[in-house]
């Protein structure tokens, strides 16, 4: 393994001791813990001093150190935990989740909040009235080998008592105590060897004890192997496997080595076994099942296809072939899912530090945290997350001196919840605060030049204003949410997942920000159309419903401009053929999708024909091709043919000003 | 996967085909495979040239009318043309041509500079030519091709 893969399983690591040490902390807020949630956090503290010992990671071995000792004086109950304790290392295990971050990075930089918290701790350090805290007891396991794979290392002691055929092989001690790597202790027991005047030449008679740092019993009997049945082998630790090979005949009494090392207690953290793949592999083998849906839907086809009846046990097969294919791709995607939890503790910290930077006190609530969704999604959902809580709290939520004037508690609630909606993952970001301020609001865009002075817009188009590129500007940058990113780039990174946001905001009440998002990237559903000649995929999330209208029900405003009556509400028709080229003349006849976008406004797609509602594999066109206006992806059809997968906000941004001045139109269902 | 990576004493290796009645080749190393004419999916807003995508086993590639693209009009429909499948960069796609005959192999000194170049229609397109048989091969350099695609598509 490179240094870099090396460093890749330390930061993954990390992640999950990370998780295991929010994890304990929560419990400890919650008042809900014993002393086994300390020794969880302090193991977790410890084991990620060790593996950024081993990378030379200074700063954060430093840190970790600090954060240790204190850890430890709670678990040796010489320091109680009140709310000054908890919140310092809460704000300890914060600053550490940061410096894990920042060294993969840049290895010595340290977090605004370093300092403050480092003389936090040195702080309960000196109250405790102790000296500087006994370095060696942990420094040797600090800089124990790099821990790898499922088996954690331990401290290994054993008793070795080589006999005569061992050395008669050839073998040698010293080579095997150096192949366990650099932290052995041997001492050899001379005791039992006799004067000269006994002693036998055909006997074996030194006895090793050796204490081996940061090896598996495993790793360690890899490189007794050699010396298996040549001796006596005999393991020291707590839960030792038999000893290997026979024992010999000179038993030796050894004082067993002094138990003050004794570990913590051997329970691991209460987080759930994993395995690690790297994400490649998955996607390879996301891409593989989504052609064998492909192949099974041309095979289903090819033997459908052509009218003639079909062999009955064939037909079985073929459904069984399916249901497996299905059946297969499900739990592929569920290797890509994750519980958004660990996304969810991390804007924990977001939000404590956005609370701490405007001196308002937040109260921050959690639901939904075991929702499960593709990790690529995670990754890509923590730098939006973070600016929309930012801003909740930021713009968000009131000064305290202001919510003491409205009877609100002087903390604010800041809430994340994730929930599944219908085969999709619902995410909101909600405050208890003001609410959105229409009136600025409109004021600043007209300011900006975002919209006309005298445009009349209903709450949902000036609550979209937020989203207009352009719209955050300089005079609002406040040092926290104000870092030169808009709601804008929040808005562009949801649709770049193929998500949405949407805002509900109650003067008084605060506001809610709403992301909807696909379960995974690689599927969707998707309504078939013919456009001219053409297949084509229209997204169903956007979609409201079809429509097959009378030729009475579509009017010509003029010849750019068609509208379509849905129930007494007059909806812009987008004519999809001649919007992409594919033929000049109007299709006036439908049938009609409509469709919802992000603004609320409702308009009317033309095709030629809908066919059905399937679940597609998505295919970028990207990768060879380029983007094309308009269009999302692609996906492959049962009979092997590539139908391109419309972006219907791009196509209503494509049909231009026409279209775009209709304003939000009601549609009663 | 270009001749660069050959050492210059050593032979490369072409394969010659024939697109608006001239002979062109292409390096050997970029090409896939051969595949006959299927029908495209047409993609909106493409450039003539680009006549569609289509699906070769899972992976969606444009198709691109090498005849058009070289500046000498659309390829006629005809059930004998067949579909270049080259890897560029990463990147794959597919030439539609009227026929592809050989592979060559020309040494080195063989390939002689287009003497044209930077003054004619695509320049970067023909990096060299290559006489054989009392017949002038251009070489295509595909990377320029491809890079036009790109701009294309962006």
């Amino acid at each position: 393994m490179s240094m870099d893969a090396l460093k890749a399983t330390f930061f993954a690591e990390c992640e999950e001791l990370v998780e295991a040490m929010t994890e304990g902390l929560q419990q400890i807020g919650d008042d809900d813990w014993g002393s086994e949630t300390v020794n969880a956090i302090f193991r977790a503290v410890h084991s990620i001093k060790g593996s950024a010992g081993a990378f030379g990671f200074e700063t954060l071995v430093a840190f970790a150190h600090r954060y240790e000792t204190v850890l430890d004086k709670i678990r040796s109950n010489t320091l109680g935990i009140d709310a000054d304790v908890l919140r310092v290392i809460t704000r300890a295990s914060d600053v550490l989740a940061e410096l894990v971050e920042l060294a993969q990075v840049e290895p010595d930089a340290k977090p605004a909040a370093y300092d403050p918290v480092m003389t936090d701790l040195n702080g309960y350090i000196e109250t405790a009235a102790e000296p500087e805290p006994e370095e060696d007891l942990f420094a040797p396991v600090a800089f124990a080998a790099l821990p790898l794979g499922l088996d954690e290392p331990e401290d290994v002691r054993i008793e070795f008592a080589p006999d005569a055929s061992f050395y008669r092989n050839g073998h040698e001690p010293e080579r095997i105590f150096t192949a366990l790597g650099p932290d052995v202790s041997a001492v050899c027991d001379a005791d039992t060897v006799p004067l000269l005047s006994d002693f036998n030449v055909d006997t074996g008679y030194l006895v090793w004890s050796l204490e081996i740092k940061g090896k598996t019993e495993s790793e360690v009997a890899e490189a007794f192997e050699y010396a298996k049945g040549l001796g006596r082998i005999d393991y020291l630790s707590d839960d030792a496997p038999a000893p290997v090979g026979p024992v010999s005949e000179i038993a030796v009494e050894v004082p067993a080595p002094p138990s003050t090392q004794a570990k913590p207690a051997k329970a691991r953290p209460a987080s759930a076994q994993t395995l690690r793949i790297d994400p490649e592999r998955v996607d390879r083998l996301i891409n593989t099942v989504g052609e064998l849906i492909i192949n099974q839907a041309v095979i289903a086809q090819k033997i459908e296809g052509d009218g003639t009846p079909v062999d009955p046990e064939v037909a079985s097969a073929l459904d069984d072939y399916r249901y497996l294919a299905r059946e297969i791709q499900e739990a592929v995607m569920s290797i890509r899912a994750q519980p958004v939890k660990s996304l969810f503790q991390r804007m924990a910290r977001v939000v404590r530090e956005a609370g701490e930077a405007t001196g308002k006190a937040v109260s921050f609530e959690t639901r939904g945290e075991a929702t499960e969704i593709d990790k690529t999604l995670i990754e890509r959902l923590a730098d939006p997350l973070t600016h929309m809580l930012r801003n909740a709290v930021d713009h968000g939520l009131e000064s305290p001196e202001d919510r003491a004037a409205t009877d609100k508690h002087a903390t604010g609630t800041v809430t994340l919840s994730a929930a599944h909606r219908s085969g999709h993952v619902m995410i909101e970001v909600s405050d208890d605060g003001a609410g959105l301020d229409r009136a600025r609001i409109l004021k600043k865009a007209i300011a900006n030049g975002l919209v006309a002075e005298d445009t009349n817009l209903s709450d949902t188009e000036i609550d979209n204003l937020l989203f207009a590129p352009g719209f955050s500007t300089a005079d609002q940058v406040t040092n926290l949410s104000g870092r030169g990113v808009g709601m804008d780039v929040v808005k562009t990174s949801i649709t770049s997942i193929g998500g949405r946001v949407t805002i509900t905001s109650e003067q008084g009440r605060g506001s809610t920000f709403t992301i909807l998002l696909p379960l995974t990237l690689a599927v969707l559903d998707g309504i078939v159309v013919s456009v001219a000649d053409e297949t084509m995929v229209v997204p169903i999330a956007t979609i409201i419903e079809t429509i097959r209208a009378s030729s009475d029900d579509v009017i010509e405003l003029s010849p750019d401009n068609w509208v379509l009556k849905v129930r007494g509400a007059y909806v812009p028709i987008i004519d999809l053929a001649p919007l992409l080229g594919f033929r000049t003349e109007r299709n006036a006849a439908g049938p009609f999708i409509l469709v919802e976008a992000e603004t609320g406004a409702v308009y009317a797609f033309a095709v030629d024909e809908i066919w059905d509602q399937r679940q597609i594999v998505i295919k970028s066109l990207e990768g060879n091709y380029g983007a094309i206006p308009g269009i999302s992806a692609a996906t492959i059809l049962g009979d092997g043919q590539i139908a391109l997968i419309v972006d219907p906000e791009a196509l209503i941004a494509l049909a231009g000003p026409t279209a775009m001045t209709s304003h939000k139109q009601k549609v009663g269902a | 996967m270009t001749d660069s990576n050959v050492s210059a004493d050593q032979p490369s290796e072409f394969v010659s085909l024939t697109a608006g009645g001239q002979g062109f080749c292409v390096d050997i190393h970029a090409i896939r495979e051969i595949r006959s004419w299927t029908p495209v999916t047409t993609l909106p807003f493409a450039e003539p040239s680009v006549l569609g995508v289509m699906n070769l086993r899972g992976a969606v590639i444009p198709i691109i009318d090498l005849k058009d693209r070289l500046g000498l009009g659309a390829t006629s429909e005809d059930h004998r043309n067949v579909i270049v499948i080259v890897n560029l960069s990463g990147r794959t796609l597919g030439l539609l041509v009227e026929a592809v005959s050989e592979i060559i192999s020309v040494p080195a000194d063989g390939i002689l500079p287009n003497p044209t170049s930077a003054t004619e229609g695509n320049p970067a397109q023909i990096i060299g030519l290559i006489s054989r048989d009392n017949q002038m091969l251009r070489v295509l350099d595909l990377t320029g091709l491809a890079m036009a695609e790109t701009e294309d598509a962006a």
